[in-house]
């Protein structure tokens, strides 16, 4: 019939315009989904410092003088700016980074961040920045709904929607009711 | 091969319309939208709460050092001025739609309308991932603003 030789060229070449979107959207999909676990967007590391002098940090303390206490630790030509979120705690901000210090012990972490390529612009594409963007996302979202429907009718036969694939069809929509009949219901 | 060139150099003029439209966007955000505007209040982090109160909706200046930047996403920032207990959450908006970490440390001026905040709960992993900066204060402000655009004073 002429309706099935059309829905395999619009699921052909559909398949082929949004495979792009598609993997943007599914890879950005999973890390988003496990942003508790695992953070996308960026490379933090933390190391452990210890200041030897804690007793020169003070409340009005200079820029010099914080200057002065990243030597310590390496990191004098880092220094951007300095405050005191808690009377217990100094936190210097550096290029890349920062270091929080207990003012009292000396101990503090410092953490270098890092932007992590691909994945951030990824997630950064998921989260519709822009109304402009919110029109091709619909459009791919679209399309996907056009994929899966001419995908149902491209084989014929045994393994077709009239044999096997209506079985699995009906599986892939089962699953999330029983979810929500568990879970939302 | 003709008809090959002409979809390439359709796909191409498309994709590079989008990343000129999308940097516009960013430019316009951050360089114009933050001039001198008598009808726009300049306010601190000190007064913003109390003016907010009154205010939602409005749009308004503020000035202050950032002291945090969400990692997740750069959707918020928190800012300061000479009080450090009194931050000002700063959220994105259609015109600036993401905060970069370098912006921690500088002194930003934001323009933007005030907005009610309702109060956040952190998911029990996400706090014990959090430093001083990041626990439950940062959820408890009433309002923040929506950042229409903003410009470094000082890095």
């Amino acid at each position: 019939m002429q309706w099935r030789k059309w829905f395999r060229v619009v699921h052909r070449d559909f398949g082929y315009l949004f495979f792009g979107l598609t993997l943007v959207y599914s890879i950005s999909g999973i890390t988003l989904n496990h942003l508790d676990d695992w953070n996308s967007n960026y490379i933090i590391i933390r190391k452990e410092i210890t200041l030897k002098n804690p007793g020169q940090i003070y409340p009005g303390i200079t820029k010099d003088e914080v200057k002065a206490l990243l030597e310590e630790i390496g990191e004098e030509g880092s220094y951007k700016n300095h405050y005191f979120p808690q009377s217990d705690q100094l936190k210097i901000f550096l290029k890349g980074g920062s270091a929080i210090i207990n003012t009292e012990t000396g101990n503090g972490l410092l953490e270098r961040v890092t932007r992590r390529p691909f994945f951030r612009e990824m997630n950064y594409l998921h989260y519709n920045p822009q109304v402009s963007w919110t029109w091709i996302s619909d459009i791919f979202a679209g399309a996907l709904i056009i994929l899966a429907i001419t995908g149902l009718f491209l084989v014929r036969g045994a393994k077709g929607i009239t044999g096997r694939g209506a079985w699995m069809t009906l599986l892939g929509i089962i699953i999330p009711l029983i979810f929500l009949l568990i879970f939302f219901y | 091969m003709m008809k090959k060139m002409t979809v390439l150099a359709l796909i191409s003029f498309i994709l590079v319309s989008a990343s000129t439209l999308f940097a516009q966007d960013k430019m316009t955000a951050t360089s114009t939208a933050v001039s001198a505007d008598s009808k726009v209040l300049a306010l601190t982090p000190e007064n913003f709460q109390e003016f907010a109160v009154n205010n939602v909706g409005k749009e308004v200046e503020i000035q202050g050092m950032v002291v945090h930047v969400c990692k997740h996403g750069g959707k918020k920032l928190f800012i300061i001025g000479e009080d450090p207990e009194k931050r000002v959450k700063i959220t994105t908006s259609d015109k600036v739609s993401v905060f970069e970490p370098e912006l921690e440390g500088s002194t930003i001026m934001v323009k933007g309308i005030i907005e009610p905040i309702a109060e956040e709960e952190l998911p029990e992993a996400e706090k014990a991932n959090q430093d001083a900066d990041h626990t439950n204060y940062y959820h408890t402000p009433q309002f923040s603003i929506s950042c229409l655009a903003f410009k470094t004073i000082e890095e």
